[in-house]
């Protein structure tokens, strides 16, 4: 019988323990195969070090030689209700764009800080980008309790400090949980360290994290493609949200046309009705036109069609983003030549200091409120709406270079 | 829409869109129960076509049992199939006794590829490698470039988020693209159940064992086991301390070998 899945993300400051609370839960829950355990001790016995638990899941030499998380892994256990994905992150400044592949596959995070250093650039860059991300749900958990004695007075005020940081960036954190990742404490097993806590454990509040359901919205299919496989036109994508079944009405965007759904089709499944998150090929009739980029949807409750729009923008690349820049806009399916006609509200996505309120360039890991001019008519909605069509990205040569969401149309 | 159908969604949106970006493609199939499950997520994908070849690698050292599937199998679903080999290597009588077992990978798997890739000038290959087989393959993007050596850059992937993947190539640079790296053993073999696919009756148990991962006849172990059916193999990876490709020797060789390995280019 299939469980219940949860994705969740382990992010934070680099050397705050991410990698090693991981490797002590997968290595307390028994989810280490034995001879996993055995290269893990040789491979640490060979940098003259005793079991790195981390090892678990920085698998890279480099990462090993260097002690740090260049790159996200997923790790895969399973806690008494539910099988979770665990997404590590890592915490250098260098790999952000890591860390935001990983943590963009996660429903739910973890972020971990150091209760001796307190929140770090990191700490903060990562809550920030927790909320670019739309992750709503975030558990705090304060590290190394025993290079600070296990003390509650120390715990409160890491707990004072990352709260009020989270509510200026508009993260409720559900949770706040005292550990050490080192020596076991609170992660599998409720700590006789600190009799001060009456709460969770990491493995307990993982079976608690509600698993995120669809709210139902408005009915969106994004077209991936459009086939021609035995004499039929076969329109090929996903049901973003809402449902489809045959018969029902659409408007066809950015056309401006409206259409009825002959038929959901899939390989050999007598199922009709489309549910969202399913990938589908639709058959309508042939006077509709239908090709990659086109957003079907409710004609009772339809997006917007734009050229141009205001997009809260994360730039990942070293080479600043100017004004009068030439990108390329994607959104869903969609794709069009972009320009860059204003950087407002350029601010340090750590510090969340406003740099500028009318910025010429956007540098790497800043933040800013674009202005964007599509060449071609782009279907979106706000991201609050529906964040299917209110997610964006930035392209230079083929590769993603900023990360945003739509906050103005 | 249950678990094991956002698994098979996932999938079918990499596979279609690695297929509208890339006009030549083609899917690598060992014929484990990995890339079988690729092969037919293909099909759904595109409504029961394989619109773009099927590579085969043959090593010369597979199960009699693999080739007889993958001929089966090549027929019954109308495979345009190609099977690469290594000629010069093996006529030279490289093999998995000749020395050390990364270099009779790399020259009998990795080279061959590469023959194929270079002779169908192929732009991208599809994968059914998956995060949890290796901790090398849980750092892997979905949208994965090589060079035109064939070496993956670990240490500077592209970012992948929203399901935006990196799509341009310059000509000496293939991608390779991982539609399963989100399901698990234990997913795969529910899929397989769920959707009835086949696989090799190696998986099977025989005299009280069984392949739980499967290669070249030389380099894997079978382990202990009396599962018969999927069901029992279902039962019976869920309660595994065991990992999948403990049987795999060139896993083995030192701790570093896989990430070798695929460094040169190997799966």
């Amino acid at each position: 019988m299939a469980q219940d899945h949860l994705r969740i993300t382990f992010v934070g400051h680099i050397d705050h323990g991410k990698s090693s609370l991981i490797g002590r839960l997968l290595y307390e829950t028994d989810s280490v195969p034995e001879e996993r355990m055995e290269q893990v001790r040789a491979a640490s016995a060979a940098q003259g070090r005793d079991a790195e638990l981390a090892y678990l899941v920085d698998h890279l030499k480099e990462e090993r030689d260097r002690g740090i998380t260049i790159d996200t892994a997923q790790i895969f256990f399973r806690t008494p209700g539910r099988e979770c994905i665990v997404i590590d992150a890592p915490g250098h400044r260098e790999f952000l764009k890591n860390m935001l592949t990983g943590a963009s596959q996660a429903e739910a995070a973890i972020l971990i800080v150091d209760a001796e250093e307190g929140l770090r650039e990191q700490t903060r860059r990562h809550a920030f980008l927790l909320r670019l991300l739309s992750i709503h749900y975030c558990v705090v958990v304060v590290n190394k309790m025993d290079l600070v004695a296990y003390a509650q007075e120390r715990f409160e005020e890491v707990r004072e400090a990352v709260g009020q940081f989270l509510e200026r960036v508009g993260l409720a954190a559900a949770d706040f949980i005292p550990i050490s990742a080192k020596h076991g404490d609170n992660v599998t097993r409720p700590s006789d360290r600190m009799p001060w806590y009456q709460g969770l454990t990491i493995l307990e509040l993982l079976d608690t994290i509600p698993s995120t359901r669809e709210t139902s919205l408005p009915a969106r299919f994004c077209v991936q493609d459009v086939y021609h496989f035995g004499g039929q036109r076969m329109i090929a994508g996903r049901l973003e949200t809402g449902t489809l079944g045959p018969g029902d009405s659409i408007h066809i965007l950015p056309d401006g046309l409206d259409a009825s759904v002959e038929s959901v089709e899939r390989f050999e499944s007598p199922r009709t009705l489309a549910e969202a998150g399913e990938c589908v090929a639709l058959i309508l009739p042939p006077d509709a036109p239908a090709r990659r980029g086109q957003v079907y949807c409710d004609p009772l409750a339809p997006p917007q069609v734009v050229t141009t729009l205001t997009a809260r923008l994360f730039w990942m690349r070293e080479e600043p983003l100017a004004v009068g820049d030439d990108v390329t806009l994607k959104i869903a399916t969609q794709e069009s030549a972009c320009r860059v006609r204003a950087i407002r509200h350029r601010i340090d996505s750590s510090s969340l200091d406003v740099l500028e309120e009318e910025a010429q360039h956007l540098g790497t890991t800043e933040v800013a409120d674009l202005e964007l001019e599509a060449a071609s008519p782009m279907v979106a909605e706000l991201v609050e709406q529906n964040p299917s069509l209110g997610r964006l990205v930035l392209e230079l040569d083929g590769a993603v270079a900023g990360a945003g969401t739509i906050v103005a149309l | 829409m249950d678990y094991l159908d956002d698994l098979e969604s996932r999938s079918i949106y990499i596979i279609r869109e690695a297929y509208h970006r890339f006009r030549r493609m083609a899917l690598l199939w060992s014929v484990g129960k990995d890339s079988t499950t690729l092969l037919c997520l293909c099909r759904k994908a595109f409504l029961g076509q394989v619109p773009f070849p099927v590579i085969h690698i043959d090593t010369g050292y597979k199960f009699p049992e693999m080739y007889r599937f993958r001929d089966e199998y090549a027929e019954q679903w109308g495979l345009d199939l190609i099977v690469g080999t290594n000629r010069e290597a093996r006529e030279a009588g490289m093999g998995p006794t000749k020395g050390a077992k990364l270099d009779c990978c790399t020259a009998l798997k990795t080279e061959a590829l590469k023959q194929v890739l270079r002779e169908h000038k192929l732009e991208a290959i599809l994968l059914g490698i998956r995060r949890d087989e290796h901790g090398i393959r849980a750092k892997e993007r979905y949208f994965s470039p090589r060079n035109e050596s064939f070496q993956w850059d670990y240490q500077n992937q592209p970012a992948e988020l929203w399901d935006q993947y990196k799509s341009l190539s310059d000509d000496r640079e293939h991608f390779r693209i991982h539609p399963l790296l989100h399901m698990t053993e234990l997913d795969v073999w529910r899929y397989v159940q769920r959707e009835a696919l086949p696989v090799t009756e190696l998986y099977f148990a025989r005299n009280g064992k069984r392949y739980r991962s499967i290669g070249c006849a030389t380099c894997c172990s079978p382990v202990e086991s009396e599962a018969s059916t999927v069901a029992e193999i279902i039962a019976e990876v869920a309660a595994s301390k065991v990992s999948e490709r403990s049987g795999r020797a060139q896993d083995k060789e030192d701790a570093y070998t896989m990430q070798k390995l695929r460094a040169l280019g190997y799966m």
